[in-house]
């Protein structure tokens, strides 16, 4: 049989492998950095899937304690929280100005904010000297408002909407009450004393609901035209909102805010537990367009963040 | 027998290259695949040569992977053909094949297998038994298969 071998060498010994040892090696070497740059990316998304991980961990911890803790009464015992969220709107398109509460980290923090003012001015006639128009922050207004001989009209407009939606946890039921004003659907703009969302209509279009003191808003107005003098906002129209959530486990839940408005015309929006909501000052309003518009290190609105009152 | 000094890449690659290349030709029956089985050989050899212990002959450990590298490619190309269906590779690389490997390369695999380590390669049956994960008794019998598909290929006079 070494005949087959010998024959075999022969035949085959004329077939020799080309490759060079270097293109061997350089292969080797191309797979050790692939592998090692395979492993280095592995290692980097387990090191980010565990921060991640631990981020979202930690995130559900706070939002398990602190949410709600300011004032959400629970009318029956239960565990769940709800959050009213509310933004100036956008005259133009209707939509809420910033961040929407489709952003779930919205719902890390008790938001109830309704961003309105009355922005307003004062017209002046019967005098050459002071006929004109003035601002609300115009020095020359207290000389003007200690003229007899003055017809003074005030120029109102609202900067931003009232309206307000819930967001929270199996929410199947939404119940707002207003104690003298009146409520509108976003949708309908059919005014009522109290608006009920069902089910599905909590978290669509629907659920928005705007606030009008209306009548009562008016009649303020037109009170203040009849005098000179500067408007006084605490004889302006105040209300009360509750507003009642029903849970998926029939739990019910209800939070009341006060609304009022402020020396300059803001409406603030009070909580149980006294924390005051859109507080401004005067001319705060262009901050508080400025502040819409920011954002913070992480890209996100901080729209949210924003009392109404004055950055410190 | 322990090797005391570390082995040189370089050295193996001159002694064996064509050897790793002739035996994966012979066993796959494809020039080009031979060319690969090879390369991926030659491969393992330079990954793996720190843990070659000396427990057997250099020559049994690289003929122990190849001959795994060619199974490995032989259940690859599987997906595709029965290569041991097909036919030798006439192509251009294979005009001038000549009966005996012609006749070793119609072998059924197994037996092939044995014919190409046992004949060609001048391992003993432990060895073949070794390198092909196999009882001894299996190789004998593979072998004495082999003597009879080879003399009704090749006649009397190569199997004496």
């Amino acid at each position: 049989m070494s005949e087959i071998r010998d024959k075999l060498e022969l035949e085959l010994n004329k077939y020799e492998f080309q490759t060079d040892i270097d293109s061997i090696k350089n292969k080797e070497s191309y797979r050790k950095r692939k592998h090692r740059n395979i492993a280095i990316l592995l290692s980097s998304v387990a090191i980010v899937f565990t921060v991640v991980l631990s981020a979202i961990f930690l995130a559900n911890s706070n939002q398990d304690v602190s949410s709600n803790i300011p004032s959400t009464v629970n009318e029956t015992s239960n565990s769940h929280s709800f959050f009213i969220v509310a933004s100036a709107l956008d005259s133009e398109t209707g939509k809420p100005i910033g961040a929407t509460a489709d952003n779930a980290e919205v719902l890390d923090k008790d938001m109830i904010m309704m961003q309105s003012c009355l922005s307003y001015t004062y017209y002046v006639s019967g005098n050459e000297k002071y006929n004109g128009g003035y601002d609300p922050d115009d020095e020359r207004l207290e000389e003007i408002f200690a003229q007899e001989d003055l017809t003074i009209n005030k120029v109102f407009s609202v900067m931003g909407d009232e309206s307000m939606w819930v967001e929270g946890e199996d929410i199947i039921k939404v119940e707002y009450k207003t104690k003298n004003g009146s409520l509108f659907k976003w949708t309908d703009g059919v005014k009522r004393k109290s608006i009920i969302l069902n089910k599905e209509e909590v978290y669509s279009p629907e659920r928005v609901v705007l606030w009008r003191s209306s009548e009562e808003l008016l009649a303020w107005v037109e009170e203040q035209n009849a005098h000179n003098g500067p408007l006084d906002f605490t004889t302006a129209t105040k209300d009360e909102i509750s507003i009642t959530v029903t849970f998926s486990d029939m739990s019910v839940a209800t939070r009341k805010l006060k609304l009022y408005y402020n020396d300059y015309g803001y409406l603030v929006v009070e909580t149980e537990d006294g924390t005051k909501y859109n507080d401004g000052e005067l001319n705060d309003y262009e901050n508080w367009y400025k502040k819409v518009y920011e954002y913070d290190e992480n890209g996100n609105p901080i729209i949210w963040d924003y009392s109404g009152r004055k950055t410190q | 027998m322990r090797r005391k000094t570390p082995l040189d890449f370089d050295l193996i690659y001159l002694e064996y290259k064509d050897y790793i290349f002739r035996t994966s030709l012979l066993y796959l029956k494809d020039y080009h695949l031979a060319e690969d089985c090879t390369q991926n050989v030659l491969i393992k050899i330079y990954r793996k040569i720190h843990t070659f212990k000396g427990k057997s002959s250099l020559k049994t450990w690289i003929t122990g992977i190849c001959i795994n590298t060619c199974k490995d490619m032989l259940k690859k190309r599987k997906h595709v053909q029965n290569i041991d269906e097909t036919i030798p590779d006439k192509s251009a690389d294979f005009e001038s094949l000549i009966s005996v490997t012609e006749a070793v390369m119609s072998l059924p695999l197994q037996i092939r297998e044995v014919v190409i380590l046992y004949y060609y390669r001048e391992f003993t049956m432990k060895e073949v038994a070794q390198i092909t994960h196999t009882k001894i008794s299996n190789v004998e019998y593979r072998i004495r298969r082999a003597k009879t598909l080879l003399k009704e290929k090749l006649g009397d006079d190569f199997c004496e």
